[in-house]
């Protein structure tokens, strides 16, 4: 290896090596894995939503520890650490999510404009009430857990799964979708309850009966459990009969196999289906998720098109604020007035930080000193640590009349 | 499994939110890699926890190199203990517990790395969207440089990401990195000389890379 790449290398490598809290880091790992280690297998070790908050609260040095007795839990956000005692309700601001992360190993991640609370703790569980919003849930396989999750007026009860949760009290609409393990429901419609199993996804509408699903069965029922991919392996006796759709062979959908990252089937499926209605009736989230399809599947032109058509149909909506940064991503001559879109929709976004610091490298690039300065300057005082601060510091420390060119010292 | 050791137990109580350090407790004599694993097959779970503390510095090291400083690197060294600690009954070589466990951090590195692609959306540098910034003649500190580094090996196929940063931040030898990615060591040259050649390419355009490695006229790593 040549001089300077040996020496790029140790200096990358020492500034890995600085990062702070490891010893705080390994301890909390070696708790949990001697933990892990004394317990029965489980299927999925870790799933992305514990690795999303673990990766949060590494970020703001959140701890926490099992102290015997009843689970314990701490709320971590991209901000500060919250302690949120048991009753709480935990309302996720716009453009943000909340990391509830349980003692033993459990998360919820509660999504943008959610309100959720943990209503109970017990050493073999809690019971998190989701009032509003969506709730991605990882409960620890352990003997003997016993969680409840209560969606106005169901109960979700879960020993050891991931799946995620949809509650809107306006709309009156349940949304359940199994990732893994099973849970048992109970509520309005569904009798005696169902149980759900990994690749299964429920639907009740309690307003009028209606599913707003692609099935057109008719009558349509009030409640629909349906598989997710068609290699669910969800065993027949898992859920009441009548309540079962009649879609057990259909074929993945293009938003199943993007899930999947088969970007390249994905878009296969969609071009199937048709790109004029998706871009003209999907969802915001549904277009977001196809935008992400074309751009890994080599079409940035119909990337654009998506983001710009939640722009156009969805105006206002978090999705909106979101498809700004993503097409300020995407680079051009536009990319500075996406990225100053997303701040103005969004200023407190989690990718404010991001975007924030990509309008300042920008308006430097475009020659605009007394723009960036200015960015610099707001960019530090809510940013001092991120990882623009050193350009903003430079930026900042420029004379005025030195040119956009001259920033690092 | 023996219960947790009585100096965990007798932690007193920390209030939510607080980071806590927990004390590392040694063994009176130092065993080797061979006897630990030997003691934790039976179940000894002293010996687990002094394999982790031996071992797992390395292991979050050679983890941060692959994924960079915004890796889930608690979470993964974990997942590389977890696995190891559950199969060290499959170890060849206890002897050579070290390169097992470095071999078991890459492989959970790839699989990091494979999962992360499918989440782009929420990642703050997405590989080929990034504007390129302008020259602007002036040192960048080891930060960027950092920044500007993972963002082009965010670009790499899985397998040369890994061995081209065992090799240019871990300083590796070219026969370790094979062993730790368990393949040849033409393969590694293969993958090494690919990575390289991306990777010189995508520095030679980023100011915080450039004038550090001399790009148009040093061999690569």
């Amino acid at each position: 290896m040549s001089e300077p790449w040996k020496k790029l290398g140790r200096e990358l490598a020492d500034e890995l090596d600085e990062r702070p809290g490891e010893a705080e880091e390994l301890a909390r790992a070696k708790q949990a894995v001697l933990r892990e280690i004394a317990r029965p297998k489980r299927r999925a070790p870790v799933v992305w939503a514990v690795a999303a908050a673990a990766a949060v609260a590494l970020a703001v040095g959140v701890g926490y520890r099992a102290r015997g007795g009843d689970v314990s839990y701490a709320v971590v956000t991209s901000g500060a650490p919250v302690a949120a005692p048991a009753g709480v309700w935990l309302d996720v601001p716009e453009g943000e999510e909340r990391a509830v992360q349980f003692s033993e190993g459990s998360t919820v991640l509660l999504a943008a404009t959610s309100r959720a609370r943990v209503s109970a703790v017990r050493p073999d569980g809690a019971t998190v009430t989701l009032e509003r919003g969506r709730a991605t849930v990882s409960v620890s396989h352990r003997p003997g857990a016993s969680w409840s999750f209560l969606a106005g007026p169901f109960d979700v009860r879960v020993t050891g799964t991931r799946f995620e949760l949809d509650w809107d009290p306006a709309k009156e609409l349940f949304l359940l979708a199994m990732q893994d393990g099973s849970v048992r429901v109970t509520g309005p419609t569904l009798g005696d309850g169902a149980t759900l199993v990994a690749g299964q996804r429920l639907r009740v509408s309690l307003r009028d009966g209606a599913v707003p699903a692609a099935s057109s069965a008719s009558p349509r029922p009030s409640a629909e459990i349906v598989p997710l991919p068609a290699s669910s392996t969800a065993p027949s006796d898992a859920v009441p009969s009548a309540r079962r759709a009649p879609v057990d062979d259909a074929p993945p959908t293009w938003r199943d196999l993007a899930a999947r990252g088969e970007y390249g089937k994905a878009m296969t499926a969609a071009e199937a289906d048709g790109v004029a209605s998706i871009l003209g009736q999907g969802s915001a989230a549904d277009l977001l998720l196809f935008a992400d399809v074309a751009r890994f599947s080599g079409k940035p032109a119909l990337a654009r098109e998506a983001l710009l058509a939640v722009r156009t149909r969805f105006p206002g909506s978090q999705q909106a604020a979101l498809a700004a940064f993503s097409l300020g991503r995407m680079g051009g001559g536009e990319a500075l007035a996406f990225f100053e879109r997303y701040l103005a929709e969004a200023p407190n976004g989690s990718l404010a930080r991001e975007a924030m610091g990509r309008v300042m490298e920008l308006q430097q690039a475009g020659g605009n000193a007394a723009g960036a300065r200015e960015t610099a300057k707001r960019y530090l005082a809510r940013f001092p640590g991120g990882p623009h601060a050193a350009l903003a510091k430079a930026l900042v420390g420029a004379e005025p009349d030195g040119g956009a060119g001259r920033v690092l010292e | 499994m023996t219960p947790l050791a009585p100096s965990d137990a007798a932690e007193p109580p920390t209030r939510m939110g607080e980071v806590v350090a927990l004390p590392v407790r040694r063994a009176a004599a130092k065993r080797t890699d061979g006897q630990l694993v030997e003691a934790a097959v039976r179940g000894d779970e002293a010996a687990a926890g002094e394999i982790f503390d031996r071992h797992a510095p390395r292991v979050r090291r050679v983890l941060a190199r692959v994924l960079g400083p915004d890796g889930d690197l608690q979470d993964l060294v974990q997942d590389v203990f977890v696995f190891a600690l559950r199969d060290l009954s499959k170890v060849r070589d206890p002897d050579a517990l070290g390169a097992w466990l470095t071999g078991v951090a890459v492989h959970t590195a790839r699989r990091a790395i494979r999962k992360r692609t499918r989440w782009r959306w929420i990642r703050f540098f997405a590989p080929e969207d990034v504007p390129e910034q302008p020259s602007d003649g002036h040192d960048h500190d080891a930060s960027e440089a950092l920044v500007a580094t993972f963002r082009i090996l965010d670009r790499l196929p899985a397998d040369e990401r890994i061995a081209f940063s065992l090799r240019f931040l871990d300083g590796m030898e070219l026969t370790e990195v094979a062993a730790a990615c368990d393949v040849s060591l033409a393969t590694v040259k293969r993958r090494l000389r690919r990575a390289e050649d991306t990777f010189r390419a995508a520095a030679a355009n980023d100011p915080a890379l450039r004038d550090r490695l001399h790009t148009d006229t040093e061999e690569g790593p």
